[in-house]
């Protein structure tokens, strides 16, 4: 059985066996641990998707053939949970009014809007709480009224006096006749059936029970799935479901506090559009926005290229040294690097205005903010840019440099004809990443200058970029709207996915003339 | 009274639960019969609290145990205790019991995710009505409050020996003890219209009108607002305050001496304690023939979450425990603020002039409105007060443009 499965898997060793039984059992388990709870919450679609996805890895490694599958599954499969899911799930979530307010499903908001409903009786009693159960099984609640010292049975029918109980000290009924007490565990598991329990006490009141206590009050409010609605007979409102919005609304047009989650299908993507506060600045954030992301990959290029080849330069002494404190900023966490920035640019007390004499007010003008933003962001940008041109320039041809030398070309001239153009070739495509990720350098922006400088009244500050001013619009003003949220992302998505593509296409030209 | 409703809670609880093995009258029951005996527990309660709560609540969830032979879980959620309870509510999932502010209320209640409590009419009387207040949303109370907080004025006794009465009077000490900084007041490049609310109610502002519940009637912009700001753009021209002060340079500030003058919360008096700084707490006064001048106030309090699965111990544990003079007054000493019992705040403050003076300076405190639409505020409020500090928007202008901003934005949502 073993050999038989060692030939037809292509392992040729032992070791190379046992270490893929051993990775195959690690799948299997972990698939069997990520199935259990899916199985639990009925989630048939996620268990299929998993089902899948293991069978794929088993048939791909128990096969000897189909070499290039078995180098190309784990990436796949990684790139769809964590790139293209996160991604799908954003344009799904963009559909729905998913947010502040509709968080529930249907029925939680039924319930909420319910139990908010509940009042006490004015001047009605409370009891202390115990639970029995007859012989036939009917539940009752057995209530002990403390300031007047006197016993009760709730049921269905109502509340009727006990005469023999025994009590504990604090008066709670600890056994009744005809009844079998019911102890705190039970009570605690069987609490749903205690609390649809409903004991009249009059014509609307009934008895309410709370935690290990119950008191008179009034339920107003009940749902009729005949006509979906919620009606409040003490209010005298009725709310009807109106499941295109994911609200209850009374026929004025007052909501109901809490709706549920529906989709909305386009809703969302026509109020990015159609949106004053959005459209008005959308051009000048963005042409910002581009200047920040290229302003951005520029200056650290430029900063960390330097650097490069000033330490990559034979003879330079010293350059373990300095390559470690030049890679200090990319090490540190840029989250506290950046707070630490904003309290340098602080206009009274910071330490640039006071080391450079200055009194530039670095939050409160747009084109210093700007320059501050810039500054800070290259800072911390530019030792990665280091590294990677550092690598870069050691895997230069030598040959190429030599032979520019004997042709005449030296210093400046080698650089821009020779070095630049080789390095772009390698170099370009983290340029571009670089880019699209400044683009959306929210914690830059949020930490620096948290968009400043804004104006009065305007709704996008100086430096805003894109997705500070989508995050602002979706959760700074009123409440979280994820649904809107993630329509803005999208557009974001397809504004840096355009760029890219661009980019990428401009490469390839420029790989076919230097290659 | 106290002894009553501790010695009934512990007896009756005690009764009912499996583990009748406690039933101390022990007044103290701290001579506890913990060690030797393994407890057997009846059921399970799990509890929320963010990072400063935690290590109090691990403490005092003991004696509950004890009394009702339930397991007790304090589970610390450090920084995202509010995000952490919304993702996990909305799924039915998360505890039984969450404590958390009392602005949270508002938008719990609204995504359904929290469950209404009702307290008898003894037990809201021995509360701090305002703290009540703030936990009512749509006229339905949502948790059990245990704490109060507001900002008052701490004053540096040996730069400004006397009291000031009025605002005026405030500036004119805080020019005289020479330092760099009349009064520092958090401000930042932002505003702050936490701090700023004092001065702001003093010159007739108001937020959702007169109960701080109608998001229709915002007051930004009222007669009083516009004079609030105003005021705002006169002491920042006269350099009074200042947009460079902000809340994590302000105390710093105050310990080093540069001022005589600190607005903000007990918090800050760890520093001052540490400095060996002499101070003395008092209400922020208002402006000179104004209305006092009232900070918000933030209350600290026990949700009981609508998805519990244990509803009958959360339940059981926020309408009778949580407001308890005991729990109150231990949970008083760990954070420094003031319990929301009457009888626990009076008890607390006994001898406590710190104390004292942050519950004076709350007399006329407002409960920040814990209604969505408050979200709305913070930022055009803001930017309003650091825009007529700063001299780049007149007061006028800027309270009338901030009015509009948040007007837009309830109605939008």
């Amino acid at each position: 059985m073993l050999d038989q499965r060692s030939q037809t898997a292509g392992s040729h060793t032992a070791a190379g066996l046992i270490a893929k039984i051993a990775v195959l059992a690690v799948v299997t388990a972990l698939a069997v641990w990520a199935a259990l709870p899916l199985i639990d919450a009925r989630a048939w679609w996620g268990l299929g998707a998993e089902a899948a996805a293991v069978a794929v890895i088993f048939y791909t490694y128990l096969q000897r053939r189909r070499i290039p599958l078995k180098y190309l599954v784990p990436g796949t499969l990684l790139l769809i949970a964590f790139q293209i899911l996160p991604v799908v799930l954003t344009i799904g979530t963009s559909f729905t009014n998913y947010g502040d307010g509709h968080r529930v499903g249907k029925d939680q908001a039924i319930e909420a809007i319910i139990a908010a409903g509940v009042q006490p009786t004015p001047g009605g009693n409370t009891y202390l709480l115990s639970v029995g159960e007859s012989a036939s099984g009917d539940l009752a609640l057995l209530l002990t009224d403390t300031d007047e010292g006197t016993h009760w049975a709730g049921t269905e029918e109502g509340l009727t006096a006990l005469d023999e109980v025994e009590t504990d000290q604090a008066g709670r009924i600890t056994a009744a006749e005809d009844y079998e007490v019911w102890g705190l565990a039970e009570l605690n598991e069987r609490h749903a059936e205690v609390a649809e329990l409903a004991v009249p006490t009059g014509e609307h009141s009934g008895i309410k029970v709370q935690g290990l206590s119950a008191f008179e009050g009034t339920s107003t409010r009940s749902y009729d799935a005949g006509c979906d609605c919620i009606t409040d007979d003490e209010a005298g409102i009725v709310w009807h479901a109106d499941d295109e919005t994911g609200t209850f609304v009374t026929e004025d047009g007052d909501e109901a506090l809490v709706g549920w989650r529906v989709g909305i299908g386009f809703d969302n993507y026509l109020q990015v559009l159609t949106d004053e506060d959005i459209r008005g600045p959308f051009f000048g954030v963005f042409v910002w926005n581009l200047a920040f992301g290229a302003g951005s990959v520029l200056l650290t290029f430029a900063l960390g290229l330097g650097a490069a080849m000033a330490l990559n330069r034979p003879g330079m002494r010293g350059t373990k040294l300095y390559r470690s404190v030049m890679i200090l900023p990319y090490a540190m966490p840029s989250f506290a690097m950046l707070l630490v920035w904003a309290q340098m640019f602080n206009r009274d007390y910071g330490v640039i205005n006071e080391l450079l004499g200055m009194n530039v007010d670095w939050y409160g003008q747009t084109w210093a903010a700007r320059a501050m933003v810039l500054i800070a962001n290259t800072w911390l940008g530019f030792p990665y840019m280091f590294l990677i041109s550092l690598g870069a320039l050691q895997a230069l041809p030598a040959d190429s440099l030599e032979a520019a030398k004997i042709d005449g070309a030296t210093g400046l001239t080698a650089f821009r004809k020779i070095t630049l153009p080789l390095l772009l070739v390698a170099l370009t495509p983290l340029l571009i990443s670089s880019f699209a990720f400044n683009f959306n350098n929210f914690n830059a922006i949020e930490l620096l200058s948290g968009g400043n400088p804004i104006n009065a009244g305007d709704t996008v500050g100086g430096t805003d970029l894109l997705i500070t001013y989508a995050f602002r619009q979706a959760f700074g003003s009123s409440s979280a709207d994820y649904g809107f949220a993630s329509a803005i992302s999208v557009f974001i998505f397809l504004i840096v996915a355009t760029i890219s593509a661009l980019m990428f296409r401009a490469t390839r030209s420029q790989e076919d003339v230097y290659s | 009274m106290r002894r009553r409703t501790i010695g009934t809670a512990a007896v009756s609880m005690a009764a009912l639960g499996a583990a009748a093995a406690c039933g101390s009258d022990d007044e103290s029951g701290e001579d506890g019969d913990t060690g030797s005996e393994q407890q057997e527990f009846s059921g399970e309660l799990v509890i929320w609290a963010d990072e400063t709560r935690t290590p109090v609540l691990k403490e005092f969830v003991a004696d509950f145990e004890n009394q009702v032979g339930v397991k007790v879980t304090v589970e610390e959620h450090v920084e995202t205790l509010r995000e952490d309870f919304l993702t996990a509510a909305e799924q039915g999932q998360g505890p039984d019991v969450l404590v958390g502010a009392h602005d949270w209320s508002g938008q719990l209640a609204a995504d359904g995710v929290i469950s209404p409590i009702t307290l008898t009419e003894d037990q809201q009387a021995a509360l701090n009505p305002a703290s009540i207040t703030a936990f009512t949303v749509d006229g339905n109370l949502y948790a059990a409050p245990y704490a109060v907080e507001n900002i008052g004025l701490i004053r540096n006794t040996a730069l400004a020996a006397e009291v000031p009465a009025t605002f005026e009077e405030l500036v004119a000490a805080g020019q005289d003890a020479g330092t760099e900084n009349v009064v520092l007041l958090p401000v930042g490049v932002n505003g702050d219209a936490y701090s700023a609310y004092p001065l702001f109610s003093s010159m007739g502002g108001y937020l959702f009108g007169a109960e701080g519940t109608d998001p229709g009637d915002v007051g930004v912009a009222s007669a009083g607002g516009i004079a609030a700001f105003e005021k705002f753009a006169e002491l920042g021209g006269s350099g009074v305050l200042s947009t460079s002060i902000d809340s994590s340079n302000a105390t710093p500030f105050f310990v080093e001496g540069k001022s005589a003058f600190l607005i903000s919360g007990p918090w800050a008096l760890i520093d001052a304690q540490n400095a060996g700084i002499e101070y003395e707490v008092t209400a922020i006064p208002g402006f000179e023939g104004q209305n006092p001048a009232a900070p918000f106030m933030g209350v600290q309090g026990f949700y009981v979450s609508a998805s519990a699965k244990n509803a009958l111990f959360a339940q059981e544990f926020v309408t009778n425990y949580v407001l308890t003079e005991d729990l109150q007054l231990k949970l008083a000493e760990a954070g420094g603020r003031l319990p929301a019992l009457t009888a626990a705040a009076e008890t607390y403050a006994e001898g406590n002039a710190d104390v004292q003076g942050f519950a004076a300076a709350g007399e006329h405190a407002v409960p920040m409105p814990n209604i969505p639409a408050m979200n709305a505020v913070w930022e055009p409020f803001g930017r309003a007060e650091a825009d007529s500090i700063d001299g780049v928007t007149p007061g006028e202008e800027a309270a009338t443009t901030a009015g509009q901003a948040i007007a837009d934005a309830i109605d939008a949502s």
